[in-house]
C-alpha cells in the first residue's frame, strides 16, 4: 500500500516536471508572431507666417530689426510669432507692415478675425491710428499685385490708410484656406504726436484651427 | 469547527462621490485643453517702436565774403548759435555767410527758417526777407545747398540746390544725405534812409527741424 502512494506521488511531480519544459520547448520553436507597430503624431495647425514686409519711408531697412530676419525665416520655411522693431520712431512717423499667411498642413484650417492690442509707453502718450486690410485667398502666384509687387518705393501709391490696396477689396474674416493657399494682411499704423522718448508696441494676433 | 463569516461590505458612497464627482471631471478637464492647446493656432506679430532722437547742429561756418571795417569780423559759432556783430554798418555792406547743418539725430527732419528782429537783442519779432528790408533795408537771400557748383564756388547761380535724399526736402540721419549747407546773404541797401544812421538792431535767423 505504500509503495503505491509513492507511486501515485512521483508520477504526480514528474510528469507535469517533464511537459512544462515539454510545453515551452514546443512553444519557442512552433510559434510565430507577427506585430503592427503604429506610429502616431498628433496634428496641429500649420497656418504660419511665411514672408513680410516692413514699409516705411522713415526709417531704413537697416535700422529694422526683425526676428526671425528675413533670411531665418526664408529658412525656415514659417514661423508663428514674428516681432518687429525699431527705435527710430517719430511724430508723425508712419508704416505698412505685410505678412502673408500659408496653410502649409494638410487640411483647411479656419482663420479668425484679427486681435489687435497696443500698449504704450508712457500710457496714453501717443496719439495714432492703425487699420488692417485682409486679402485672398491666394492658390498660386496670384497674390503679385496684393503683395509681391508692392515694395518701398511704390507703397504710397498703392497702399491707402483708408482703404488698404487701392482698387482691391478686403475679404472678411473668418474664412476656410486650403492647404497651400494664403492670405495677405496689411496692417497701417501712424504716430500723430508724442514725448520727447515713447514706445507704442501694436500685437497683431491671428487664431487659426482646423476647419 | 471554525466558520469564517464573509460579510459584504457596506458600500462605499463617498468614494464613488469622490471618483465621479472630482476624478472624472479632471480627467476630462484635462483631454479638452490638451484638445484645446493642439488643436488651435496663434499667429502672432509684435511691433515695436521706440522714440528717435530729434537733433542738427552747426558743423561748420565760415564768412565766403565779407566788406566791412571789423577786422577780423566777429563772427562766433558753437553747435547750436552762430553771432556775428558788427558796428560799422554802411551803405553797401555786405556778407555771405556760409553754414553746415548736419542732423545728429536718428529721425529724418524738415528744416525750415524763421527769421526774427529785436530792437534789445532779448525781445524778438518774427518777420520775413521783406521786413528786414523795410525795417532795416537789408536785402536777405539764403538757400539750402548740397554743395558747391562745379568751379567749387558758393554764392554763384551753379551750386546744387539741396533737395533732400528723395527730393522729399528732408535731412537724414545717416551719410551722405545728413548734411546741407546754408548760404546766408545779407547786402545792407541803405543809401537813401539816413534815418538808419546810429542804430542798433538785430537779426536772429532760426533754422527749425520738425518730423512733420
Amino acid at each position: 500500500m505504500e509503495h503505491i502512494i509513492k507511486a501515485k506521488i512521483i508520477t504526480a511531480i514528474l510528469i507535469p516536471m517533464l511537459l512544462i519544459p515539454l510545453a515551452a520547448f514546443g512553444y519557442a520553436h512552433w510559434t510565430d508572431s507577427v506585430s503592427k507597430r503604429y506610429k502616431l503624431h498628433v496634428l496641429c495647425t500649420q497656418t504660419k507666417i511665411k514672408t513680410n514686409k516692413v514699409l516705411t519711408d522713415w526709417v531704413d531697412d537697416k535700422y529694422i530689426i526683425k526676428i526671425p530676419s528675413d533670411d531665418e525665416l526664408e529658412e525656415m520655411g514659417g514661423t508663428y510669432t514674428l516681432k518687429i522693431s525699431t527705435n527710430r520712431a517719430c511724430p508723425n512717423f508712419d508704416v505698412w507692415i505685410g505678412i502673408m499667411l500659408h496653410n502649409q498642413g494638410a487640411l483647411p484650417e479656419r482663420v479668425y478675425e484679427l486681435i489687435s492690442t497696443v500698449t504704450q509707453d508712457p500710457p496714453n502718450s501717443v496719439t495714432l491710428t492703425y487699420a488692417t486690410y485682409t486679402y485672398g485667398i491666394f492658390t498660386d502666384g496670384d497674390f503679385t499685385n496684393f503683395y509681391a509687387q508692392i515694395n518701398r518705393k511704390n507703397f504710397r501709391t498703392i497702399l491707402d490708410p483708408g482703404q488698404g490696396i487701392v482698387g482691391e477689396t478686403p475679404i472678411t474674416l473668418p474664412i476656410v484656406i486650403d492647404p497651400c493657399n494664403k492670405l495677405v494682411m496689411w496692417t497701417y499704423l501712424k504716430l500723430f504726436d508724442g514725448p520727447k522718448k515713447f514706445t507704442v508696441q501694436i500685437e497683431i494676433s491671428v487664431h487659426t484651427e482646423f476647419a | 469547527m471554525s466558520r469564517t463569516r464573509y460579510r459584504r461590505r457596506p458600500t462605499n458612497n463617498r468614494g464613488r462621490l469622490l471618483l465621479y464627482g472630482i476624478l472624472v471631471p479632471t480627467i476630462l478637464i484635462s483631454l479638452s485643453s490638451f484638445g484645446y492647446a493642439v488643436y488651435l493656432g496663434k499667429l502672432t506679430t509684435i511691433a515695436t517702436f521706440t522714440s528717435g532722437t530729434e537733433d542738427i547742429s552747426i558743423t561748420n561756418c565760415a564768412i565766403i565774403y565779407y566788406n566791412g571795417f571789423t577786422i577780423p569780423p566777429n563772427l562766433v559759432w558753437t553747435a547750436t548759435q552762430i553771432t556775428f556783430e558788427d558796428d560799422l554798418l554802411y551803405p553797401g555792406w555786405e556778407l555771405k555767410l556760409l553754414a553746415e547743418i548736419t542732423n545728429t539725430g536718428t529721425v529724418p527732419v524738415m528744416l525750415s527758417t524763421q527769421i526774427y528782429y529785436s530792437w534789445d537783442g532779448t525781445t524778438w519779432t518774427l518777420t520775413d526777407a521783406n521786413g528786414l528790408l523795410t525795417q532795416f533795408r537789408i536785402k536777405y537771400t539764403n538757400g539750402f545747398y548740397e554743395g558747391p557748383g562745379p568751379d567749387g564756388k558758393w554764392f554763384t547761380d551753379n551750386e546744387i540746390l539741396w533737395t533732400g535724399r528723395e527730393g522729399d526736402y528732408r535731412l537724414w540721419p545717416d551719410p551722405p544725405y545728413n548734411k546741407v549747407y546754408k548760404e546766408e546773404h545779407f547786402f545792407f541797401d541803405a543809401q537813401d534812409f539816413p534815418e538808419l544812421q546810429d542804430k542798433t538792431f538785430y537779426i536772429m535767423v532760426e533754422i527749425s527741424a520738425t518730423t512733420t
